[in-house]
């Protein structure tokens, strides 16, 4: 632009210095609105970022949430399945836990590897509480069969104390016999008795009773030992060794006699009675 | 332009303000989950399982281990395989004892011996060595016993008590043709190692 130049060189000058003024201001104003701009950029850079990081919170914390949630239920799971039937389900899940593991190992490395320890551990911690229990339960088998096993001896021992104790009585209450109260000794020896014996023992009791009182006999017999040498949940055969001393009209007092008897002794209702009196030669 | 710039601005102060209440809240819970409530009850529920267990593990062994010391064992040494081989014992003592030869005497005596034990060996000894071997050698006395019948008196895992009916037939220069004796022993038996030897003899 040539007449501006020619024109007041302060006038030009000023001119050109307005112009360039304004295109100072004109820059200016440019720059500032650039500046505002790359402000604002910035500022959206700062928004993404920290959304990004506010979502990156949050998915954490779901994460978290996720996996507080699953390990709960799995846990019990596990403790169910260890007091139910541990050993098939332990087998169960080393199976399924296998198969699982081999196709991961191709798809994902690092997630499987992270995944497989915790259910390593898992299966071990299962294994170790089925075997716990396998051994409690086998020891508390071997405890109650000893037990039931002990509780058997001791009623064999009963039994046969029992027994030894009604093979005593019944052998004094057969032998021992006073002729001044001989129906009274009778009817003890018949109510001590069973079967056979009992009968035989009736049908010559009355005889007994005649010859015991004309001959004025008095028997007494002392049981100096027993023991059972066999027996059945109602009947045993007892060994006794016995001694009597008999007085008489003839005699006052006889030498002492001794007897080995074998005895049978039987449950006769709530009884235990003599069924079988042997005399060992 | 710059409504924008304020309403960028705006979201910014309202992320970053949303951020410091989450971050806060998010460190809150962390803290006190960790700290107070999922440290002890994880640890709880982790130690539960085999704490139990080893307690029942514990117990069962117990249980058993006293079973079998205060009930089981005495039931093994008092079985009916012992209550046999106890009353064998008692029979062959016996018979070695009562049973015996002049020509024989020493042998015999000998053999008596390794079936007695205490009290009743020192008896036994003395009195075959005083009494019956003089008369026995001096009047040619040979006798044998059998056992007739016997049965168990008493079992203790370490003693017994049996009762044998005993036939014992005696020969002598005096008597030739024998006498025959019926006899009843209460034999009292105690465990020596593995042996069942005779302590006491006591005819009755």
């Amino acid at each position: 632009m040539p007449p501006r130049k020619r024109t007041s060189s302060v006038l030009n000058g000023d001119a050109s210095d307005l112009s360039k003024e304004v295109d100072r201001v004109t820059n200016a104003d440019d720059a500032l609105a650039e500046a505002a701009e790359a402000e604002a950029a910035e500022a959206e850079a700062v928004a993404a970022a920290a959304r990004a990081r506010a979502r990156a919170i949050r998915l954490r914390r779901e994460v978290a949430a996720t996996a507080a949630t699953a390990a709960e239920p799995e846990s019990s799971a596990i403790e169910v399945e260890a007091v139910d039937t541990p050993a098939v389900d332990a087998d169960e899940d080393i199976d399924a836990d296998e198969g699982v593991n081999a196709d991961e190992d191709e798809a994902a490395e690092k997630p499987a590897r992270l995944r497989r320890r915790p259910s390593k551990q898992l299966l071990l911690k299962v294994g170790a509480a089925a075997l716990v229990v396998v051994a409690s339960l086998g020891l508390l088998g071997l405890g109650g069969s000893m037990y039931w096993h002990h509780r058997n001896v001791e009623a064999q021992q009963r039994l046969s104390a029992e027994f030894a104790a009604a093979a005593r009585q019944s052998v004094v209450t057969l032998m021992s016999l006073d002729f001044n109260k001989a129906e009274e000794d009778v009817k003890r020896i018949l109510d001590n008795t069973t079967g056979d014996f009992k009968k035989d023992f009736e049908n010559s009791a009355q005889e007994f009773v005649q010859v015991a009182q004309a001959s004025k006999v008095v028997t007494e017999a002392t049981v100096n030992a027993v023991a059972v040498q066999s027996m059945t949940k109602d009947t045993a055969t007892v060994l006794v060794a016995v001694v009597t001393r008999v007085s008489n009209a003839a005699s006052k007092t006889q030498e002492p006699r001794s007897w080995r008897l074998s005895v049978d002794v039987t449950r006769d209702g709530d009884q235990l009675k003599l069924a079988k009196v042997e005399f060992v030669p | 332009m710059s409504a924008d710039k304020e309403a960028d601005v705006a979201d910014v102060e309202d992320i970053s303000v949303a951020l410091i209440d989450e971050t806060g809240v998010v460190d809150d819970a962390e803290s006190e989950s960790e700290a107070e409530t999922a440290q002890p009850r994880g640890l709880l529920r982790r130690l539960l399982v085999p704490l139990v267990l080893a307690i029942v593990l514990l117990a069962s062994a117990g249980a058993t281990t006293w079973v079998y010391f205060a009930q089981y064992r005495s039931d093994l040494e008092t079985s009916d395989a012992v209550k046999a081989h106890v009353i064998q014992s008692a029979s062959d003592g016996t018979v070695a004892l009562l049973s015996y030869s002049p020509d024989t005497l020493d042998k015999d005596f000998a053999t008596a011996k390794t079936h007695l034990t205490g009290d009743f060996l020192n008896y036994y000894t003395q009195f075959t060595a005083e009494i019956v071997t003089p008369a026995a050698k001096q009047k040619a006395v040979k006798t044998s016993a059998a056992v007739v019948r016997s049965a168990m008196a008493q079992l203790q895992p370490t003693s017994a008590e049996v009762l044998l009916f005993i036939n014992q037939t005696t020969t002598s220069k005096e008597n030739p043709d024998g006498s025959f004796t019926a006899s009843s022993v209460k034999v009292g038996l105690t465990k020596v190692g593995n042996d069942w030897l005779i302590s006491a003899f006591d005819p009755v």
